[in-house]
C-alpha cells in the first residue's frame, strides 16, 4: 500500500494578523481537511510538528489543542467507534518529513486509516529574543495522508541521517536572564554550507543504498532555506537549477512548512503525470539531512 | 496480526537525591489546605542534583539499557525521545533544538538511526511504544528504542514560590520525581510473549486540565496547572471503560493472572482507578496484590512512570520472567492507553545486570 497526499492547505501570514501558533494551524488545517476525500472521523492521527508554539508549553501535546480547535473526534466519551490519536513529533525542520513517515507506517500498520500532519511555527512575542533572528516565516502548513489502495503512488522510501560532529552549527533555547524568560536562537554564520556539506553526503549516501540515481527524479524537493542556498544545492548535487522546486519566500526559510509549501505548489502549478518522481532532500538542526522518495 | 513487540531491554536511572513529601510542603510559601502525603501516598521521590538536567536523565538511563541489551547503538532503527522537560542547564535553560534525541546522537552512534522528539506529556512513553510496535509492524525497522530524561522536581520549587491559595493549581508539581528510563523494541516469532494487544486515542476536549509551560514571574523556571479534580474524573472514568472493555472475556479480568501498572500519580488515584476497572468489568481484574504500586518512594515520574515501576519491581523481585502486566496509562491531553504484555526472560537479565553492578560497586569501594 502506498501512502499518498490526499491534501494540503497552506495559510502565509502575509499581513501578520494571525498571532498565534493554533489559529495559524487552524487556517491551514480547515481548508485541508474540507478538500480531502475524507470526513473529521477518519482522522486517527493528529501530529503536530512546531516547535515555537504559543506559550512554548511542553505539556499537553500541541496536537491535542489542535484536535480539539478542529474537534477532531475530540468529545470522546467511550473508546468505541471512530477515535483520534494526537501526538507531537519535534526535531527542529527535520519534524514534518518525520510526520509523513510516522503517518505512513501508522497507516501501513492499520492502527489509523488516515493522519493529518500540522505545523505553525511562530515567535509569538510573549518572551524577549535574543541572538540571532528566529529566521523562518510564521506560515500554517497541513497535509492530509492516507492509504492507496492500487499501492502505485505515494511516498516509496525514507532515509535520515544525523551528523552530531556538526551539530552545535545550529541551537535554540529559552533561559531565564534577569528578570525573565528570553528565547534565543544561535546559528553558525556558515550554517547553510555546513548543511550544504552534509547534504552531499547524505544524500549520495541514499542514493547508493536504493541503487538510484538523481537522473531518476523529474525533480527535487529541497528544504527552502533561501533561494540561494536552492542554488547552491544544485550545485552540491550537479543537477540544473530548473529541476529544483523553489518556493522560497522573501524574509525567512520556511522551515517545517518546506515540504508542504512545495508540494502545493507542484499539484497546483500543472499536475504532474502518474509516475513521476520526486526526491525529497530536507535538512533540519542536528545536523540531520533527510530524504524521501514520492511518486506521483 | 503480525508478529508481537517485546521489549528487549530495559534501563532506569534514577538521581541519588531525595526530597521528602513534607520538606517541599514546608518550603511553600502558602502551603496545601489537606495533608499532602496523606492524600497521594507520596513520601519522597528522587531529585536531580544541581549540575544534572533532563538530558542526563535521558543518558544515564539509555546507557543502562544498552548494558543490558544484546544491541549497540549503531544497531538501532528508530529513536524516539518523550521527557516533557527540557530543562537541560543552569538558568532554566530549556532547549528547542536540536531535539534530545539529536543531541543524545552525540553521545551515542545514532547516525544512521530515524531520531525525533515525541513529547506526549506522561503518555510520551507509551505513545512511543505504540508508533514503534507501527514502525516495526510496517516493516520499516528492525529495532527501536525509546529514551526519556524527566527533570521535573524544578516545577516544585516554581510552585513553592508561586502557589497562592491552599487549593492551588500548582499543588499537582508538588508530587513530581526525577528520573530517566528507556527501553529498546524488536518483533519476536514467539506469540506467547511480548504485546497482544495495545490501544491508545485522545480525548481532547479536556487538552487545558494540565499545562505545562514556562514562569512569566522575575524569578523564571517552569510551571504546571492542574485542574486535578476534573483530569481525575475523566481519566479515571474512561479508563475504567478502556480497560474493561480490552480484557472482558479474557483472561486478563483475572487479577491473578497478571500485574496491573498504571500512571502513577497518587495511592488514592490508584486505588480508586481499580474499583472503577473492577466495578465496570464485573469481576477483580485490579485486586491490592497484583497493583504495582510505586510512587510512594518515587513520586509522579511522568512519561517515565510505567517504566520505574516495571523496573523497580523487577529488582525488588515483585515481576518475574514470562509474567503478565497488564499496562493502563493516563496523562494530559487527555491521553488514555491499555496494554496487555507478557514478558521474555528480562526480568532475569535485569536482576543479572542488578548482581554484577552490585558487584562493581563493591570493588570500587574496596
Amino acid at each position: 500500500m502506498g501512502i499518498t497526499i490526499d491534501s494540503i492547505g497552506l495559510f502565509e501570514n502575509k499581513n501578520k494578523s494571525v498571532k498565534t501558533s493554533l489559529e495559524l494551524c487552524r487556517r491551514a488545517a480547515e481548508p485541508c481537511i474540507k478538500q480531502s476525500g475524507y470526513s473529521k472521523e477518519d482522522i486517527g492521527l493528529v501530529v503536530s510538528v512546531s516547535v515555537y508554539r504559543d506559550d512554548y508549553f511542553c505539556e499537553p501535546s500541541f496536537s491535542s489543542f489542535v484536535q480539539n480547535d478542529l474537534k477532531i473526534n475530540h468529545d470522546k466519551t467511550d473508546s468505541l467507534g471512530p477515535k483520534t490519536l494526537s501526538l507531537d513529533v519535534l526535531n527542529g525542520a527535520m519534524g514534518f518529513l518525520n510526520a509523513c513517515q510516522l503517518c505512513s507506517a501508522m497507516i501501513t500498520a492499520g492502527k489509523v486509516k488516515t493522519g493529518l500532519v500540522v505545523s505553525s511555527d511562530l515567535v509569538n512575542g510573549s518572551v524577549s529574543e535574543k541572538g540571532d533572528p528566529p529566521g523562518f516565516l510564521p506560515t500554517g502548513a497541513a497535509m492530509l495522508l492516507a492509504g492507496e489502495k492500487n499501492g502505485g503512488s505515494g511516498f516509496k522510501t525514507f532515509n535520515f541521517k544525523t551528523f552530531s560532529e556538526m551539530q552545535d552549527a545550529c541551537e535554540s533555547y529559552m533561559f531565564h536572564d534577569k528578570d525573565h524568560m528570553t528565547l534565543i536562537f544561535k546559528r553558525d554564520p556558515a550554517v547553510e554550507d555546513i548543511y550544504l556539506r552534509a547534504i552531499s553526503v547524505g544524500v549520495f549516501e541514499f542514493l547508493k543504498r536504493e541503487a538510484i540515481g538523481l537522473d531518476d527524479f523529474d525533480m527535487i524537493i529541497p528544504s527552502q532555506v533561501s533561494s540561494g542556498f536552492i542554488t547552491k544545492m544544485a550545485g552540491v548535487l550537479g543537477v540544473k537549477r530548473e529541476k529544483m522546486i523553489d518556493v522560497t519566500r522573501e524574509g525567512g526559510n520556511l522551515f517545517n512548512a518546506s515540504l508542504p509549501a512545495a508540494m502545493d505548489h507542484i499539484f497546483k502549478r500543472k499536475p504532474p503525470e502518474p509516475g513521476q518522481k520526486a526526491l525529497i532532500i530536507n535538512v533540519a538542526s542536528g545536523i540531520q539531512v533527510g530524504c524521501a522518495v514520492y511518486e506521483f | 496480526m503480525g508478529l508481537n513487540t517485546v521489549i528487549e531491554s530495559l534501563g532506569v536511572y534514577t538521581p541519588e537525591g531525595r526530597l521528602s513529601t513534607k520538606e517541599l510542603v514546608e518550603g511553600c510559601k502558602v502551603k496545601p489546605v489537606f495533608d499532602l502525603e496523606e492524600l497521594t501516598g507520596i513520601k519522597t521521590r528522587p531529585v536531580v542534583a544541581d549540575n544534572e538536567y533532563a538530558l542526563d536523565l535521558a543518558r544515564e538511563a539509555a546507557t543502562r539499557c544498552f548494558e543490558i541489551s544484546k544491541y549497540q547503538p549503531k544497531d538501532i532503527d528508530l529513536v524516539i525521545c518523550t521527557n516533557i522537560s527540557r530543562y537541560n542547564g543552569p538558568n532554566w535553560k530549556a532547549s528547542f533544538e536540536p531535539s534530545t534525541a539529536a543531541s543524545l546522537a552525540r553521545d551515542f552512534d545514532f547516525s544512521n538511526a530515524i531520531i525525533f522528539d515525541e513529547p506526549n506529556a506522561c503518555a510520551g512513553m507509551f505513545t512511543a511504544l505504540y508508533i514503534v510496535d507501527a514502525y516495526l509492524k510496517a516493516g520499516f525497522i528492525k529495532r527501536g528504542m525509546v529514551i526519556s530524561g524527566e527533570a521535573l522536581t524544578c516545577l516544585a520549587l516554581t510552585a513553592q514560590k508561586e502557589m497562592s491559595a491552599p487549593f492551588d493549581p500548582q499543588m499537582a508539581c508538588l508530587t513530581v520525581g526525577d528520573a530517566g528510563a528507556a527501553f529498546i523494541l524488536e518483533q519476536t516469532d514467539n506469540p506467547d510473549i511480548g504485546f497482544h494487544d495495545m490501544d491508545a486515542f485522545t480525548v481532547a476536549q479536556h487538552c487545558d486540565y494540565c499545562i505545562g509551560t514556562y514562569s512569566k514571574e522575575p524569578h523564571g523556571g517552569f510551571v504546571m496547572y492542574t485542574d486535578s479534580i476534573k483530569i481525575h474524573q475523566v481519566a479515571i472514568g474512561m479508563t475504567a471503560e478502556h480497560v474493561g472493555r480490552m480484557v472482558k472475556g479474557t483472561k486478563w479480568e483475572n487479577s491473578e493472572n497478571h500485574h496491573y501498572i498504571m500512571h502513577q500519580t497518587g495511592t488514592r488515584a490508584i486505588k480508586t482507578t481499580r474499583k472503577s476497572i473492577n466495578d465496570w468489568v464485573g469481576t477483580e481484574v485490579c485486586s491490592e496484590k497484583n497493583s504495582i504500586v510505586n510512587v510512594i518512594e518515587r513520586g509522579n515520574g511522568a512519561s517515565t512512570a510505567h517504566f520505574v515501576a516495571l523496573w523497580d519491581h523487577i529488582r525488588n523481585g515483585a515481576i518475574k520472567s514470562k509474567e503478565n502486566i497488564l499496562f493502563a496509562v493516563q496523562s494530559s491531553g487527555i491521553n488514555l492507553g491499555v496494554a496487555l504484555y507478557t514478558l521474555d526472560d528480562l526480568p532475569a537479565r535485569v536482576m543479572n545486570w542488578s548482581r554484577m553492578e552490585q558487584r562493581e560497586a563493591i570493588k570500587e569501594a574496596v
